[in-house]
């Protein structure tokens, strides 16, 4: 609202007003929405946006994470742009020929460069910019059918109500996957309005799309195999990439998961090496291929780019395209339009002056302080608005223009049009830019009907390609009802993905940790939990005094206290502060913390939603709790219990939805393999010290393996080491036994065995005859455990062994079925 | 002036390489004043995948992938190739340079092939050392050759030729402040100088003929591969000019590749899986057969 009040004091001209007319009246195709909208009871509709509002922010999906590691966050805006179907037509139809001729002039650029030599395109244009891929060009006459398969452009109307480009998006354009994101929260929020007004769907672009993906694949390719080559966890739009894949039904690979060999790009699965046909390329063009292009890139493939020229494999969009995003192309637009496609532009390009020009620079050199100045030489310049710099920077800029004028682009000021904003107290008049998405069909595109309108937080020329701001839908009315599907909300619970053996290796390296630290913050909370709880209860009896002394000894083993505070007195202050400290980034339980919440970015697309949330609530609940916990005591005691539950709801979720494929076991191999270690290494702990304290050491075992209750009930109270040792160990009916772990190992093994054909060796029924044969000892002998006997030594030597057994197991897990491939180096290339 | 040619690199590695990945710029290219009578690029051990490309520069580009486990790699290039450049017209001939970096800065100059070589490229980013070394030799009005050959002289006069004080991620900036280093940093020097006043100027990769004592014989790698500069002349085209020892090409230099620098023409360079620590040899032969 400032920035209208402020522009209708300047000379500039009102906006476009998208509601209302010139005399005041709501126009036509508002009416709709607007007549639903008035027939909802106000708190009913406030409801429904903040509900909306939270359940996208819970989804995690409106913030995005900066490379530099800031986070913007987006707003829904509940109420969307409304578009008719005569206006509709005429833009699209400008940037279906938009989309052609940025295509024709990519073409030519990584070709022939007939452009250049006819002096229709200044040859500075490409030469200057660094998003000219050299390695891309083709001399001899070969190349995709379009370079530009997908296509994004940012329009705006100006004041007299004409649409015009503010940018193109031409490299890997972002967008798509939100604004059916926002699509199907629209239809949860409001869906009264689409049934009573005509909105076209944009679902089905979704499916022209994987067409357009299916259509790249090289020649010969009967059932094509696409992937979305993502630029990673950490990337700005990583959801939009995994919500897209899932949409697309594509898998989701990272550079890491793929590898150039004779006959083209290939996956690395747990089954091997499978052929990928299509990339639908989210990574910057530059990291795709250390060999050819950006030598630093660990991102990329090595090879792509050669794989790409000799046709292989098929890139959407072409590695190079992102120069035909460049603002000084436009300029040139006008001419080239007739001369490559024989037609004139339809859509007018905004006053765009490219400053190489010496007329064009001296004019807009003249009025410099109307300017918006953009470098275009560097995609991540911001446009500077002239007037509003300082004078040393004016001076700056306008000399660094003298030097390198071809660098630079300059145009007047933008006012976009304004839409209206929901709010509590009524509708407000917001700028909106709108990104269009267009994809390959045939020789020419196909629009999506419908897009992403944005309201900056600045200037509508700020910030531009950045997910930020407000967000809303965009609806193209239909002409009549026939074309009107109304929009499943269905589709956006997305079931837990699993693709059976299509298991990329390092995704099942992913599982198999997190199924460990989540399981080893269960397990950890469970030592310090039986720890802290004694000390809670002062005063301190003398068994509470020995059993904190175990397991203050044995979190020490776990690595959750140091082991100088594990022997300090037991009712010493240094101890219960060091015990409050367990979740510290030093020690095991932070580091698991910091491991599942890298582990849950990159396994995003592999988890359900609400395995997702679980664990994005544990993560984020736990690190607030612990941050205003200030050492309180009672405090942590109930964020362990918490975390304790947590654990197991991500573990039944694990159960429950999860197909039973490689990804699943690995999942819970990996937690198996962890119980099994805690329960020798940690649950039966006190049997290791000298001389053993008999009843503590029974007791804690029961406890930190939540059997105390089935014992009770077997054995009604006599704590005896032969039965506690065999519910505790051998009972196989027991979900926390070791028993329980060993066989659900030796089933993962044989399972992956069946799929992957190699075999981990793991001989469990050996393992558990051994302990069989120990706890046998415990029964038969009175004396066996009264003293520090036999059956004690063989149990210590048998528990120490078996730890060591899974410690190795683990290893050779990781040798049999992980992506362990050295890192690649670089020989005979400069550093850059 | 025609020459056998032979240029073999090795690699050797301490442990096995399970999967490598290389490009090569090492066959001579054909153009006015060069011939290649025969050429051929030999990999050991055998690539399970082989390719041939021209690059955007009109390099031939050999590009191979070795799948098996190896711990040693030799690439030979073997090919017999007429030189005779053409003899650069004389200097005081060519246009004034500051016309032709003038010429180049219009939006659509007549000769957009040039355009690119003024501009900074990866490796050679003009700052305003190499303006203040460039300065002297081209005082206003001064022929394009003129200046460019006297810059030519300087930098054999200045930088000391000390092979092992270099090596390729050697930054320019630093070659520019100790003065010393090899072709390859000469070539380079040249270039940003060139490119600080708006001149267009382009890395050549390939090989000189070196002289003996009488009697001699010619010990097989005791040659180099090369690198110099091609100097836009305007009309005159490309002149080629070779500051490591101040000489124009001519007869004795055999062109490669061309680029913007380095590398744009690395002759051999790749990507390994494995191969612990490695050794790299270099041995090239250029014999005249007359």
């Amino acid at each position: 609202m400032e920035s209208l009040r402020q522009s209708g004091r300047s000379s500039a001209p009102a906006p476009y007003d998208e509601l209302v007319t010139g005399r005041h009246q709501i126009r036509y195709h508002w009416q709709g929405l607007l007549g639903t909208m008035r027939a909802m009871p106000e708190e009913a509709l406030r409801d429904r946006v903040e509900r909306a509002r939270r359940q996208l922010a819970e989804g995690g999906g409106t913030r995005a994470v900066a490379p530099d590691g800031s986070a913007t966050e987006w707003l829904f805006e509940p109420l969307p742009l409304i578009l008719t179907p005569t206006e509709w037509e005429t833009l699209s139809a400008g940037l279906i020929q938009r989309a052609r001729l940025i295509d024709a002039i990519l073409a030519d650029i990584y070709g022939p460069q007939r452009l250049l030599a006819e002096h229709r395109l200044p040859p500075v244009l490409l030469h200057a910019d660094p998003r000219f891929m050299r390695p891309c060009r083709r001399m001899d006459g070969s190349g995709p059918k379009h370079r530009l398969v997908t296509y994004a452009a940012d329009v705006v109307r100006a004041p007299d109500g004409a649409w015009s480009v503010l940018a193109d998006y031409t490299g890997a354009p972002t967008g798509a996957g939100y604004a059916l994101f926002l699509r199907r929260a629209m239809a949860r929020a409001l869906p009264e309005a689409f049934r009573s007004i005509p909105v076209r769907e944009i679902a089905p672009f979704f499916d022209h799309w994987q067409a357009a993906l299916r259509d790249c694949a090289p020649a010969g390719v009967g059932n094509p195999r696409v992937a979305l080559l993502t630029s990673g966890a950490f990337a700005h739009t990583y959801f939009e990439q995994v919500f897209l894949a899932r949409t697309l039904g594509i898998t989701l690979v990272e550079g890491g998961d793929l590898t150039v060999r004779a006959d083209g790009v290939a996956l690395k699965t747990l089954d091997g090496l499978k052929p990928v046909d299509v990339l639908l390329r989210r990574l910057d063009g530059a990291w795709c291929d250390p060999l050819e292009l950006r030598a630093d890139s660990t991102l990329g493939v090595s090879g792509l780019a050669g794989a790409e020229r000799t046709g292989t494999v098929a890139i959407a969009n072409a590695l190079g395209s992102m120069l035909g995003q460049s603002a000084a192309l436009s300029p040139f637009l006008p001419a080239l339009a007739p001369h490559v496609l024989g037609e004139d532009l339809k859509l007018p390009a905004l006053d765009v002056w490219w400053l190489g020009e010496e007329p064009a620079r001296r004019e807009v050199l003249a009025r410099f302080d109307s300017m918006v100045v953009r470098g275009v030489m560097d995609d991540d310049r911001e446009p500077v608005t002239v007037r509003e710099l300082p004078g040393d920077r004016r001076t700056a800029l306008m000399a660094q223009i003298v030097k390198r004028p071809w660098a630079y682009v300059a145009q007047r000021p933008v006012t976009a049009s304004v839409a209206p904003s929901w709010s509590p107290e009524g509708l407000l008049p917001d700028p909106v830019v709108v990104r269009v998405f267009l994809v390959a069909d045939g020789d020419s595109y196909r629009v999506m009907p419908g897009g992403l309108g944005r309201t900056a937080p600045g200037s509508p020329l700020a910030r531009l390609g950045r997910i930020d701001g407000r967000l809303r839908d965009v609806w193209v009315l239909a002409e009549d009802d026939s074309e009107v599907v109304v929009p499943s909300a269905a589709r956006f619970l997305g079931v837990p993905i699993q693709r059976g053996g299509d298991v990329q290796s390092r995704v099942a390296d992913n599982l198999f940790w997190l199924g460990r630290y989540t399981e080893r913050l269960d397990n950890s909370a469970r030592l310090i939990r039986g720890a802290l709880s004694r000390l809670a209860r002062q005063p301190l009896g003398a068994r509470d005094l020995v059993e904190v002394r175990l397991l203050a000894l044995a979190s020490a083993e776990a690595r959750l206290i140091s082991a100088q505070d594990a022997m300090s007195p037991p009712d010493s202050v240094a101890l219960l502060r060091a015990l409050t400290r367990f979740a510290s980034d030093d020690r095991a339980f932070g580091a698991a913390l910091r491991a599942i919440s890298r582990l849950v970015m990159t396994l995003r697309d592999r988890l359900s939603a609400d395995m997702s949330a679980t664990l994005d609530t544990l993560l984020g609940s736990m690190s607030r709790r612990l941050a205003s916990s200030t050492g309180n005591v009672d405090v942590l005691l109930a964020l362990l219990d918490d975390t304790i539950r947590m654990v197991a709801t991500v573990a039944g979720l694990s159960q429950e939805n999860m197909t039973r494929g490689a990804g699943w076991r690995f999942l819970d191999l990996g937690r198996r393999l962890e119980r099994a270690h805690y329960i020798c290494a940690g649950a039966h702990f006190a049997f290791t010290q000298t001389p053993v304290i008999w009843d503590s050491a029974m007791r804690l075992a029961l406890e930190l393996c939540d059997s105390t209750i089935t014992y009770r009930g077997r054995y009604l109270g006599a704590l005896e080491p032969a039965p506690i040792l065999d519910l505790t160990l051998l009972d196989e009916s027991n979900p926390r036994s070791l028993a329980f772990q060993t066989h659900a190992i030796d089933r993962h093994l044989d399972a992956l065995a069946r799929s992957t054909g190699s075999r981990v060796a793991f001989d469990d029924n050996a393992l558990l005859a051994d302990m069989g044969a120990v706890v046998a000892l415990f029964q038969t002998d009175e004396r066996a455990w009264r003293h520090e006997g036999l059956a004690l030594t063989r149990l210590r030597d048998t528990l120490t062994d078996t730890v060591a057994l899974f410690t190795r197991l683990s290893d050779e897990l990781t040798r049999a079925h992980f992506s362990l491939v050295p890192a690649a180096r670089r020989l005979g290339a400069p550093a850059e | 002036m025609r020459y056998r040619v032979s240029h073999r690199t090795t690699y050797r590695y301490s442990s096995s390489v399970d999967l490598a990945q290389h490009l090569a710029h090492l066959r001579p290219r054909s153009l006015p004043g060069q011939t290649v009578a025969r050429c051929e690029v030999t990999v050991e051990p055998a690539a399970d995948a082989r390719t041939t490309h021209v690059d955007h520069f009109g390099n031939t580009v050999d590009s191979f992938r070795i799948d098996t486990a190896h711990d040693e790699l030799v690439v030979e290039m073997r090919a017999e190739v007429d030189v005779a450049l053409p003899t650069p017209p004389p200097a005081e001939a060519t246009p004034p340079w500051n016309e032709l970096r003038d010429a180049l800065a219009a939006p659509f100059p007549v000769e957009t092939e040039a355009v690119e070589f003024a501009h900074p490229s990866p490796l050679v980013a003009p700052d305003d050392a190499a303006l203040a070394y460039a300065r002297p030799s081209f005082p206003e009005g001064v022929p394009i050759l003129q200046g460019a050959r006297d810059l030519t002289r300087r930098i054999r006069a200045d930088f000391a030729y000390t092979p092992g004080a270099t090596d390729i991620s050697t930054p320019l900036a630093e070659v520019f402040a100790r003065r010393v280093g090899v072709c390859q940093d000469f070539a380079h020097v040249q270039i940003a100088a060139l490119r600080a006043l708006g001149l267009p100027a382009a890395y050549v990769s390939g090989y000189i003929r070196t002289y003996r004592d009488p009697g001699e014989a010619a010990l097989r790698g005791a040659d180099a591969s090369h690198a110099w500069v091609a100097v836009w002349c305007g009309d005159a085209g490309w002149v080629h000019l070779d500051p490591t020892n101040d000489l124009v090409a001519r007869e004795e230099h055999v062109i490669v590749a061309w680029g913007r620098d380095f590398a744009d023409v690395s002759p051999v360079r790749g990507i390994i899986l494995g191969g612990g620590h490695h050794t790299y040899g270099v041995e090239v032969e250029l014999m005249p057969l007359l």
